[in-house]
């Protein structure tokens, strides 16, 4: 009756109303939202693990500040796997019983996430994994996801990158001798031969190994081209600076996106000058999400993101869209995952084939006066 | 009678069969998945401490290759079960006849040696065959693993949840306690253990010292064999880098926390140790640390273990006599 | 090619000998394994890092530096670990080396982050020895490891403390009754032993351009490896062997196969083990 009366009143009133309600802080009336994630905090690919939960604490503190997943806040239960199969299948144990644990992030190796396959499978939650590139894992189950790509992508456009716009027809590769490594290189050598390149050399190392002297000067003897490494970066660095120390300068080196990280810049020194890579993730790419992640990440913890930080944080990312859709059933959850279309990560468009893996874009890169630039030509 | 005498007889064999079904009765207390795991976990490193023990507890062998042996079981059993399609009841016995059959070869060759040299060549044998296992593709796959071996089925019923796996666990380590046991107050136990005392009196009394000593490392295997069966079929996925040299580290520090050379010090090692990193997870990166710092004070306070035989590590020497009681002067 | 990969070889080699006499000198003076000996050097390597990477020191300030802290944690180690654990055998010291090991690894991770750390070139240089390429850096390790060496044997056999620690070695409840300060001299030895993984620690580290909390694991195995040579208890012997296994090593992948490197030394380890245990130049500590 009185509004009627008084309009002005009401929208005056009104409006305060709404101002005050959102100056206020926001309280949560609700539970979190909880989330697994099981990576390697400690132990040999502590690195690794360290820098998942850095990227998902950064994106999941931005979620709650712009008021959480349907009115809930999410929150993060970790589990140190050590990237242990039997470690990941503890936790795995341990996250499926807990009820309030709505899916999984997780876990770094493809061992590990294969090790707790059969745990998420039998329990029914989503195992959400953002560098397991193991073929067999994301086909394994209907509730085994990951987004990192699998080699099927990246390993032919390294080898087209490699013989067709460099033009290099004697390839070499050395790969790390895991199960990642040889999926790799098997895919980069098929494409490569495809394309009518000659692969005259393949040899591998071993995780923990540094010394790389022994396998270089062998691979020299055969005097490739250029040398394709599948490898870590701490290790891609070491490489190169022992190649330089060796003094042969007269091959080109490249390797997949795996490479992509400042440290290799930070270890590697001038001897990484001139290797080409391959980023789906690329800090200076101007896509907003990207830039507002990269900024974000360098004004938290002091240093700019890699590829391993930036798939991590489109998981959490991911999984809270989803959340959003679908709600807190794990199976719910599940579904609405594997319909995901054309979803803007920072690593690139987010679509899950059947097989629940994903198809990614990557660019060209190469590494020019200390700083890893656009490949333009 | 101290906790490292107590062995399953006549005498006790209520307090064993009390334990025995508190053991049965355990799912219905435990209810959670999670919690059953563990103690299906536990179970696993009964075997492989109670085996460890023959050879480094009762015969005083420093054998450092038995995680490599708990591997070479759980490979026999995938392989044969995901290429020749075996069921556990196969895999089970073939996987301890392999990694006997590895063990004795081993122990043939290398038994002769004795002390840090039999440590030394057990390590070497543990990371050769480990590496071997990582190169080896055509057979091992390599870095990829085994996946997909199926669980245990009975009469096309397969196991699901882990309860089925924790009766299937006890069963095994009914076995291979009663075994332990059997041994161990039996001829053979006690000439292992005057084997350990002092070999050479023993050689010089008439015992086979050479047999008894392949043959403990026979029976360990085996039984480390049988272990890494069920680990296969549990696990379903089986790749190398689970059976390393740490592995062995994580086995031998239950057998020592527990107690060498007792009956009760694998069983009661292998239990604690599973849990402490379990229910020390909230410690996130300080787990690790606090393992250490555990291990490290068990052995200080108690270098026998908590179930061990006192005088298996009795200061000895007026050296350490004198640490022990004395402070030298200067 | 061959000469190149000799060349790699000697240069691994002399590093893996550093850490093998390390073991040496505690296996002959104190009869002891320890497990924990890769920690020690990845805490010398770490120091050493700071100093000529974070500082900017000269590298041998860095190089004693970490030397300086391995000997300090060794002494500590041995003396609240080993020293109450005396004369209980093999056993309790070694789990109490695997404990440390555990524990050393996850805090340094916790105390420096997980991350390899960059450290500056030392000598970039390389030069060409019948056209294979040597970098000074190798020459100066080679150098280094030598001089090390030298120093010890300076010190086993002309002061009193050497003395102390051969008598030790040879004896140790005769020496005790003798009136040598047993405790110490096993202090010292230890700390001694840990300070030379300390310095292969640093110099790996600069070798290498990098360190990392992980990096003491391997080191440890290959280190026992090449004590065998020396039947546990000889230091030139540990010395031989550290330099046969780098070479067999790259060896075996210029010859056979890369992913069959690792194999290569323990399959030359368990051969010596078992064909001959006492060593190639199996000593004793007390005539190194």
């Amino acid at each position: 009756m009185m509004t009627r009366q008084f309009p002005l009143l009401t929208r005056a009133l009104s409006l305060a109303v709404l101002a005050l309600a959102a100056s206020a802080p926001v309280a949560w009336s609700a539970d979190p939202i909880h989330i697994g994630l099981s990576a390697p905090l400690t132990g040999n690919y502590a690195e690794y693990g360290q820098l998942f939960q850095r990227a998902i604490d950064l994106g999941v503190e931005w979620i709650n500040a712009s008021g959480g997943v349907r009115g809930r806040p999410i929150g993060i239960i970790v589990g140190d796997s050590r990237a242990d199969p039997k470690e990941a299948a503890a936790i795995a144990q341990k996250f499926t019983s807990d009820s309030r644990i709505v899916a999984e992030i997780g876990d770094f190796s493809s061992t590990a996430c294969l090790a707790a396959q059969p745990i998420y499978d039998r329990a029914g939650m989503v195992q959400l994994s953002p560098t397991a590139s193991h073929p067999g894992f994301a086909p394994g189950s209907p509730w085994s996801f990951s987004i990192v790509g699998t080699q099927a992508g990246e390993g032919p456009f390294m080898a087209r990158y490699a013989v067709q716009t460099l033009a290099k027809k004697r390839l070499a590769v050395l790969h790390i001798n895991n199960d990642w490594g040889i999926v790799s290189k098997d895919l980069f050598i098929k494409a490569a031969r495809e394309m009518g390149a000659d692969v005259i050399a393949v040899e591998s190392y071993f995780e923990t190994d540094k010394d790389f002297t022994g396998v270089l000067t062998k691979l020299r003897g055969q005097k490739p081209e250029l040398l394709y490494i599948p490898s870590f970066y701490n290790e891609a660095a070491l490489i190169n600076r022992q190649r330089e120390k060796l003094g042969w300068t007269d091959v080109t080196m490249m390797g997949p996106g795996s490479l992509y990280s400042p440290k290799l810049l930070e270890i590697g020194g001038d001897s990484v000058n001139g290797l080409y890579t391959s980023a789906a993730f690329f800090p200076k790419d101007p896509r907003p999400e990207v830039q507002k992640f990269v900024k974000g990440f360098e004004a938290k913890y002091k240093a700019t993101p890699n590829m391993f930080a930036a798939v991590a944080y489109d998981t959490v990312n991911l999984l809270a869209v989803v959340i959003a859709k679908a709600g807190t059933d794990r199976k719910a959850i599940r579904d609405e995952l594997a319909k995901v279309r054309d979803y803007p990560g920072v690593t690139g468009k987010i679509t899950f084939t059947e097989r629940r893996d994903v198809v990614k874009e990557y660019r060209q890169l190469v590494i020019r006066n200390g700083d890893f630039t656009l490949y333009d030509k | 009678m101290g906790l490292h005498a107590f062995v399953p007889r006549r005498e006790n064999s209520l307090l064993w069969g009390g334990a025995l079904a508190a053991a049965l009765l355990l799912p219905a207390v435990l209810r959670s998945e999670y919690v059953l795991n563990i103690a299906v976990l536990a179970g696993i490193y009964v075997i492989l401490a109670a085996s460890l023990n023959i050879t480094n507890g009762y015969t005083g062998l420093f054998s450092f290759g038995h995680a490599a042996f708990y591997g070479i079981g759980a490979y026999t059993a995938a392989i044969l079960a995901t290429r020749l399609g075996w069921g556990f009841a196969l895999t089970l016995p073939a996987a301890g006849v392999a990694a006997a059959l590895v063990g004795a070869a081993l122990a043939l060759i290398t038994v002769r040696l004795s002390g840090i040299f039999l440590a030394l060549v057990t390590i070497g044998f543990q990371e050769i065959t480990f590496l071997v296992t990582l190169n080896w593709i055509a057979l091992t796959r390599g870095p990829m693993g085994i996946p997909g071996v199926p669980p245990p089925a009975l009469g096309g019923y397969e196991l699901r949840g882990n309860t089925g796996y924790y009766y299937v666990i006890l069963a095994l380590d009914v076995l291979t306690l009663f075994v332990v046991a059997r041994v161990a107050t039996s001829r053979v136990g006690r000439a292992f253990v005057a084997i350990r005392e002092d070999e050479l009196a023993a050689q010089a009394s008439g015992l086979p010292t050479f047999r008894l000593k392949v043959l403990a490392f026979v029976i360990a295997t085996f039984f480390a064999g049988l272990a890494g069966a069920f680990f296969a079929h549990h696990a379903r996925f089986v790749s190398a880098d689970s059976f390393r040299l740490d592995e062995t580290f994580v086995i031998l520090t239950m057998l020592i926390v527990g107690g060498l050379g007792s009956f009760l010090g694998p069983i009661i090692g292998a239990v604690a140790l599973v849990i402490l990193p379990e229910v020390s997870r909230g410690l996130v990166e300080y787990r690790g640390v606090a393992y250490g710092l555990v291990l490290i004070a068990a052995i200080l306070f108690r270098p026998q273990g908590i179930a061990g035989v006192p005088g298996i590590i009795q200061p000895r020497g007026l050296l350490a006599r004198a640490a022990a009681g004395e402070e030298l002067a200067g | 090619m061959l000469l190149s990969q000799v060349v790699n070889g000697l240069s691994q080699g002399s590093l893996y000998a550093l850490v093998a006499i390390g073991f040496v000198i505690i296996f002959g003076t104190m009869n002891l394994v320890t497990f924990a000996h890769g920690e020690v050097y990845m805490i010398g390597a770490f120091v050493g890092y700071f100093a000529l990477g974070v500082y900017h020191l000269p590298w041998p300030v860095a190089l004693a530096a970490g030397m300086a802290a391995a000997f300090g944690v060794g002494s500590l180690i041995e003396k609240t670990a080993f020293r109450p654990l005396r004369g209980t055998g093999h056993m309790p010291p070694l789990l109490i080396t695997i404990g440390l090991s555990i524990m050393l690894k996850d805090l340094a991770v916790v105390i420096f982050g997980a991350e390899n750390r960059p450290v500056p070139s030392v000598y970039e240089t390389t030069i060409e020895v019948a056209s294979v390429p040597v970098s000074v850096l190798q020459l100066v390790i080679l150098g280094l490891s030598g001089a090390l060496v030298v120093a010890l044997r300076l010190l086993l056999q002309s002061t009193k403390i050497g003395r102390a620690m051969r008598a030790t070695a040879q004896d140790h409840e005769a020496a005790y009754a003798m009136g040598v300060n047993v405790h110490r001299v096993f202090n010292i030895a230890f700390a001694l032993a840990s300070a030379l993984g300390g310095a292969a620690g640093v110099m790996v580290g600069i070798y290498y351009n990098t360190v990392y909390p992980a990096m003491g694991s391997t080191a440890g195995l290959k280190g026992f490896a090449a004590c065998v040579f020396g039947g546990l208890t000889s230091v030139p012997g540990a010395i031989l062997g550290g330099l046969i296994i780098g070479v067999v090593e790259n060896l075996t992948v210029q010859f056979v196969a890369s992913g069959y490197r690792d194999v290569a030394a323990f399959v030359v380890m368990v051969l010596i083990l078992l064909l001959r245990p006492q060593g190639l130049l199996g000593k004793r500590l007390r005539a190194a």
